[in-house]
C-alpha cells in the first residue's frame, strides 16, 4: 500500500527524515518496500501483514509511527453536519454477515471532476481518478480505511436491503462484467434487485456518474470471512474487498461516512440528508490478561513495568494494573488481537527485537530420535557416490506422457496420483516411480548433447492403493553411455554395471528373475527380489521406446528403500580375520546356454557350503572350443575352513560331488 | 713355456676376445657352454690333462682353473652389462607419452540440496537438534488447520495449494511436522524437519513450483525468544562465518507469536548495499517465533507449562546464497554442467 508521506503528517507530529520512519517501521512488522522521491514529497511503500487489518490507511500507519516514535497521533475532527429530513430506509436481513450499515443520504450534488488536489493525492498512491464523488469515497477509504461506495440514490427502488443473493441472480459490476450469484454472496440489493456485492464492488446499474443528482453514501463493515469467500469465488479483489477481509475497525464507519460526506457537500454542493444505520450490537474491545513475570519468562527480557506501560499507553491501549496481573484493553481497530501473547509482541514490537538478548538453550533434549529414512539416506548415498554414481534431485511432477510408464511394477489396483488444480500441464501428474523422472531427465541429457551419464537419485514417490495415498522412498538409477574411459580404454553402461551397483548397495541379498515391462527390453529386464518380495526392478529401455524419444541405450534401476530396515545397511555382526590359509582353485563349467547362472552358482554354494569363502565369475565363453549351445562359465572360488587347514583331498572329494550335481542339470566340469 | 702353455694362453686371449665381441646374452650363453659346458673346451682340458706329464699337471691344472675363473669373471660381467643394456631397451619401449590424458573414472557427485543440508545439520546437531520428516501429502488440517491458518485466513492466499482430492493436498511448508511431532512427542525436544514442498506459483528465477524448506522446533518448559535468537545466530555464524551481522524484526506468521523475521548481513556487499539484497544491505533468511500457544495446545501441549519456539526457512534458498546461484530452477534442471561444479 502507497503511502504519501506529507499525507501522513497530517495525522502525526514528526520531523525525522522518511529513512527513519522508513526503518522503524520495518522493524516493527510493516516493511516499507520501497521510497519513491516526487516533487517535495516521498511515497512509502508499504507491506502490510495479513493480520494487520488496522495498517490500511494512512491513519492505520500513522498510529503505528506514533507510538514507535513516541509522537502524538492526531485523531480527525467529528464534522458537525447539518442534515435535512430525507433519507433512504435500510433493511438488514442477514445480520451475521453484515455488524454495521450505515446509508447516508446527499441531496443535489454536482458531480463532475474533482480539484487538483485531490487528483494529485489520490493519484500520487495509486488510485484512478473519476469523479469528485468517488473520489472522495476513495480518498476516505485510504485515509481511514474504511471502504465507501457511493450509490446514485434515484437508481435505487424504494430501500436498500443487504441480504445474500437468491439462486440464480446476476449483477452487471462496475467493471462491466455481468456476474452469476449464490447464496452464500451478500448483496447490497433494492426492492427489485441486487445494486452491488457486498464489500467487493458496486453494480453498474446505480453507478454514480454526472447526471447523478442525488447520492447514497454507503460505509459499512461486512464479514471478513464471507467477503474473501465472495473475493474467490469471483476471482475479484478490490481495494474494498482486500481491506474487510483482513478486517477493518467497526467503530470507524459513521465517523468515516461524516467526514466523506462533508467533503462531498464542500467539494460538490448539496445538502446533507439523514442517515440510516444498523448496529445492533456496538462492538468493544475486551481485556486481556498481560502478567509481566510470565512475559519475562516467554521472551527473555525484563523491561520495567513503566516501559511495558508506556508501549500499552503509546499504541493507546487500556492498563488495569493489579498484582502481576494487568488487564489490557486495545482499541477496536486492533481485531488481531485477542491473546496475552498477543500483547507480548506488541511489547517487544515496541521496544525493539534488538533488545532481546541472544542466548543459547543448553539443557540437552535429545529424545527425539533422527528419522531411521534419514539416517538411511545418507548411507546410500554415501556408498553410491563412492561407486561413481552421482545425485540427480528431480520434480516430483512428471510429464503427462510418463504417466503409466513402468505400470506392470505395481498391482492393477493402484493408480498414480495427479492434482486437481494444476497450473500448467507440468505440474499435474505425481510421479509413482523414480525411474519417470529419470527418464525425463535422460532425454535432457541427450538433448543437452551428454550421452556418458551415471546418475541416482533417492526421493519420494507417490501413488494411490484403493482410497489411501500412498508416500514412499526409493532409489532410482540410470545410467548410459561411457562409464569409465579414456583413449585407450573404456567401460560402458550395461545391464551388469546397473546391477553391480545394487548388489554393492544391497550387500548380494537381492535375486533378480527376468521380468515383462512394456516400455524395457523384453529379454534384459529383470523384477528384484529382496525375502520373496519384488521390491524393485532393473531393465533396459525397449529399443522402439528409445528411438521414439530419441535416446541411446538406456540402463534403468529402481528399488523401494522403504522395503529395508536401516539396520539392513549398519555394519552387522563382525567376524574375526582368519589366520589360516585360503586355498584358490579355478574351475571350468559348461552348462546349456539357456540355463540362468544362477543354478550353477547355488550348486557351487550348495558343495562348498561354508568353506566357500566367496568366489567370481571370471569369465563367460561360447564358441568353437565347446559344444554348441552350451556356455562355459569360469570360476574362481575362494576356499577356506573356519577351523582347520583345508587339504587337497577334502577339495578334491567335493569336486567329485560337484561333478555329480552338475551331471543333473547337464553340465560338466571342464578340464583344463 | 711348453707348448701346452702356449696353446692355453692362446685359449685364454681368444676366449676372452670372443666374449668381448658379443652382443647378445643368447651368444653369451653360447659361449659359455662352449667354454664352461660339462663338454666345453676347458672341462675338455681337463680331461687331457691325464696325458700331460705327472709333474707338469699341477701346473697345468693351475692355469687351466685360472683360465676357467677369468673366463667365468668376464661372461658374468658381460652378462651383467647385457642385461642392463636390454633392460634399459625394453624400458626404453615402454616409454608413454606422460603428456597424455589420464584415464576418467569420474566420482560419484552430491547435489547441492544435499551438500547444504549435510551442513545444515551437523551445524543443529550441534545444537542438540535431530533430524525429523513429515508427509508430502498431507491434509488440510495439518498443513493449514492446525496451524492457526482456517480456511478464510488471508495467509493462504500467499500458499495457493496443488490439492489431490478436497482434503489432501501437497503439503506448502514443512510446518504441519511441528503437529505431527508434537502429537508423538512429549517434550523437551529440539527437531529440524528439511523437505520438499508445493506450491501453486509460475516458476521464475525466484519460484519454483517444487521447492524445498527447513523446519525447526524447540518445545521446553523454559525456551524464550532470547533462546530462539541464540540459536538462529550460532546457525548464521556457524554457515556463513563469524563475520556476518544478524538482525530480528517483527513479521506474522499465524502459528507463532510473537513472530519474527531473521536476517543477516548481506554477504556478497558486506552490508554495504548490492543487487543481491536489493541494496538493504541484509538478506531475509528465515521466518521464526514462539510457537503460537493456539498451536502448542492443538499438538497436546499445555502452553501455560511449556513454551516453544519455531522457524522455517528456504532450503534452496540456502543452497542459492552459499554458491551464490540466481536461478532456483537449476537445482531441479540438473543440467550436468551445473551438477559437475560442486
Amino acid at each position: 500500500m502507497k503511502i504519501l508521506y506529507s499525507w501522513l503528517k497530517d495525522f502525526v507530529d514528526i520531523d525525522v527524515p522518511p529513512e527513519e520512519v522508513a526503518y522503524k517501521l520495518t522493524m516493527a512488522g510493516l516493511e516499507i518496500e520501497e521510497i519513491e522521491e516526487i516533487e517535495d514529497d516521498y511515497i512509502l511503500d508499504v507491506s502490510i501483514p495479513a493480520n494487520r487489518g488496522d495498517c490500511q490507511s494512512i491513519l492505520g500507519v500513522a498510529r503505528e509511527i506514533s507510538a514507535l516514535f513516541n509522537a502524538p497521533l492526531k485523531l480527525p475532527d467529528e464534522p458537525r453536519l447539518k442534515e435535512v429530513e430525507e433519507g433512504i430506509d435500510i433493511e438488514v436481513v442477514s445480520p451475521e454477515l453484515c455488524p454495521r450499515y450505515t446509508l447516508r443520504f446527499i441531496k443535489g450534488v454536482k458531480v463532475g471532476p474533482s480539484p487538483d488536489w485531490l487528483k494529485k493525492r489520490i493519484e500520487s498512491v495509486g488510485i484512478r481518478s473519476i469523479n469528485n464523488v468517488v473520489d472522495i469515497t476513495n480518498y476516505v477509504m485510504w485515509m481511514l480505511g474504511q471502504p465507501l461506495h457511493a450509490f446514485d440514490a434515484d437508481k435505487i427502488s424504494e430501500k436498500v436491503i443487504v441480504r445474500r443473493a437468491y439462486p440464480g441472480e446476476k449483477i452487471t459490476t462496475l467493471d462491466g462484467e455481468s456476474r452469476n450469484l449464490t447464496e452464500e454472496i451478500l448483496v447490497i440489493a433494492d426492492k427489485r434487485h441486487p445494486i452491488g456485492i457486498a464489500g467487493v464492488m458496486g453494480g453498474e446499474d446505480s453507478e454514480v456518474s454526472l447526471f447523478t443528482k442525488n447520492v447514497a453514501l454507503e460505509s459499512a463493515c461486512f464479514d471478513h470471512i464471507s467477503t474473501r469467500g465472495t473475493s474467490k469465488v469471483l476471482e475479484l479483489r478490490t481495494e474494498a474487498s482486500v481491506r474487510f477481509e483482513k478486517g477493518i475497525d467497526i467503530n470507524m464507519t459513521k465517523l468515516a461516512s461524516d467526514i466523506a460526506t462533508e467533503m462531498i457537500v464542500k467539494l460538490c454542493g448539496g445538502e446533507v440528508g439523514k442517515i440510516s444505520e444498523f448496529y445492533p450490537v456496538e462492538y468493544k474491545p475486551c481485556s486481556i490478561r498481560f502478567r509481566p513475570e510470565r512475559f519475562s519468562k516467554r521472551i527473555g527480557i525484563n523491561p520495567s513495568y513503566s516501559e511495558m506501560r508506556d508501549v500499552f499507553f503509546r499504541l493507546g491501549f487500556k492498563v488495569e494494573e493489579h498484582i502481576n496481573e494487568w488487564r489490557v484493553t486495545p482499541i477496536s481497530a486492533r481485531r488481531d488481537i485477542s491473546l496475552e501473547e498477543d500483547l507480548y509482541e506488541e511489547v517487544v514490537r515496541i521496544i525493539g527485537y534488538d533488545k532481546i538478548p541472544s542466548i543459547l538453550h543448553e539443557r540437552i533434549t535429545g529424545v527425539v530420535s533422527t528419522s531411521p529414512a534419514w539416517e538411511k539416506r545418507k548411507i546410500l548415498r554415501r556408498k553410491i557416490t563412492s561407486l561413481g554414481c552421482s545425485e540427480v534431485i528431480t520434480s516430483s511432477f512428471v510429464p503427462v506422457q510418463f504417466d503409466k510408464y513402468f505400470r506392470e511394477f505395481y498391482a492393477d489396483d493402484i493408480g498414480s496420483i495427479s492434482v486437481i488444480n494444476p497450473l500448467r500441464e507440468e505440474e499435474s501428474v505425481l510421479r509413482w516411480l523414480l525411474s519417470q523422472s529419470l527418464l525425463s531427465l535422460a532425454i535432457n541429457n541427450v538433448r543437452w548433447g551428454y550421452n556418458d551419464f551415471n546418475l541416482f537419485e533417492i526421493g519420494k514417490i507417490f501413488f494411490k492403493d484403493g482410497e489411501s495415498f500412498m508416500e514412499k522412498e526409493h532409489l532410482g538409477i540410470v545410467q548410459s553411455g561411457r562409464i569409465i574411459y579414456s583413449w585407450d580404454k573404456e567401460v560402458n553402461a550395461s545391464f551388469f554395471s546397473t546391477k553391480g551397483l545394487l548388489e554393492k548397495l544391497f550387500k548380494h541379498e537381492l535375486t533378480f528373475v527376468p521380468a515383462y515391462y512394456s516400455v524395457l527390453h523384453p529379454g534384459r529386464t529383470a523384477n528384484i527380489l529382496y525375502r520373496g518380495k519384488v521390491t524393485g526392478f532393473i531393465g533396459e529401455l525397449h529399443p522402439d521406446v528409445a528411438r521414439i524419444l530419441k535416446l541411446p541405450r538406456i540402463y534403468i534401476a529402481e528399488m523401494d528403500v522403504d522395503e529395508f530396515p536401516l539396520e539392513f545397511f549398519s555394519v552387522g555382526q563382525v567376524k574375526e580375520p582368519s589366520r589360516l590359509p585360503k586355498l584358490k582353485r579355478d574351475i571350468a563349467i559348461v552348462v546349456p546356454e539357456t540355463l540362468p547362472s544362477v543354478e550353477v552358482t547355488s550348486i557351487l554354494e550348495e558343495v562348498f557350503k561354508d568353506t566357500l569363502e566367496d568366489y567370481e565369475l571370471f569369465d563367460l565363453y561360447k564358441g568353437p572350443n565347446i559344444p554348441e549351445g552350451t556356455v562355459n562359465l569360469a570360476f574362481s572360488l575362494n576356499l577356506r575352513a573356519k577351523d582347520r587347514t583345508l587339504t587337497q583331498e577334502e577339495v578334491e572329494e567335493k569336486i567329485e560331488l560337484l561333478k555329480n550335481k552338475l551331471a543333473d542339470i547337464g553340465g560338466r566340469l571342464r578340464e583344463w | 713355456m711348453s707348448s701346452m702353455e702356449l696353446e692355453l694362453n692362446n685359449l685364454r686371449s681368444e676366449a676372452l676376445k670372443e666374449i668381448s665381441s658379443i652382443n647378445s646374452l643368447d651368444n653369451l650363453r653360447e659361449i659359455e657352454i662352449k667354454y664352461l659346458g660339462r663338454k666345453g673346451v676347458l672341462n675338455q682340458l681337463l680331461k687331457e690333462l691325464s696325458t700331460a706329464p705327472l709333474e707338469e699337471r699341477p701346473e697345468l691344472g693351475g692355469i687351466i682353473n685360472q683360465i676357467k675363473l677369468e673366463i667365468i669373471r668376464e661372461i658374468e660381467s658381460k652378462r651383467t652389462l647385457l642385461e642392463e643394456r636390454e633392460k634399459a631397451k625394453k624400458l626404453e619401449e615402454e616409454r608413454i607419452d606422460v603428456t597424455l590424458p589420464g584415464m576418467n573414472i569420474s566420482p560419484g557427485r552430491l547435489h547441492p540440496l544435499t551438500l547444504i543440508i549435510e551442513r545444515v545439520e551437523e551445524i543443529f546437531r550441534g545444537l542438540g537438534f535431530t533430524v525429523v520428516e513429515g508427509f508430502e501429502m498431507e491434509t488440510d488440517y495439518y498443513n493449514f488447520e492446525a496451524l492457526n491458518i482456517p480456511w478464510y485466513h488471508p495467509a493462504r492466499d500467499t500458499q495457493d495449494s496443488f490439492y489431490i482430492t478436497d482434503k489432501f493436498l501437497l503439503r506448502t511448508q514443512t510446518s504441519p511436522v511441528q503437529i505431527r511431532v508434537m502429537e508423538k512427542t512429549k517434550p523437551p525436544f529440539k527437531i529440524i524437519a528439511p523437505g520438499r514442498v508445493y506450491r501453486r506459483d509460475q516458476p521464475t528465477a525466484r519460484h519454483s513450483p517444487v521447492f524445498h524448506q527447513i523446519e525447526g522446533m524447540a518445545v521446553d518448559k523454559d525456551i524464550t525468544f532470547a533462546h530462539l535468537k541464540g540459536t538462529l545466530d550460532a546457525f548464521a555464524h556457524a554457515l556463513f562465518g563469524s563475520d556476518v551481522s544478524t538482525r530480528f524484526r517483527a513479521d506474522y506468521f499465524p502459528f507463532t507469536e510473537p513472530s519474527g523475521e531473521f536476517a543477516i548481513s548481506c554477504i556478497f556487499c558486506k552490508g554495504k548495499g548490492c543487487r543481491v539484497c536489493s541494496y538493504s544491505g541484509w538478506i531475509e533468511i528465515l521466518g521464526c517465533g514462539m510457537v503460537h500457544p493456539k498451536v502448542l495446545e492443538v499438538g497436546g501441549i499445555d502452553p501455560e507449562e511449556y513454551s516453544g519456539f519455531a522457524f522455517g526457512m528456504g532450503w534452496d534458498r540456502l543452497a542459492m546464497l552459499t554458491y551464490n546461484i540466481n536461478d532456483i530452477r537449476f537445482f531441479l534442471e540438473n543440467h550436468p554442467e551445473f551438477l559437475v561444479q560442486f
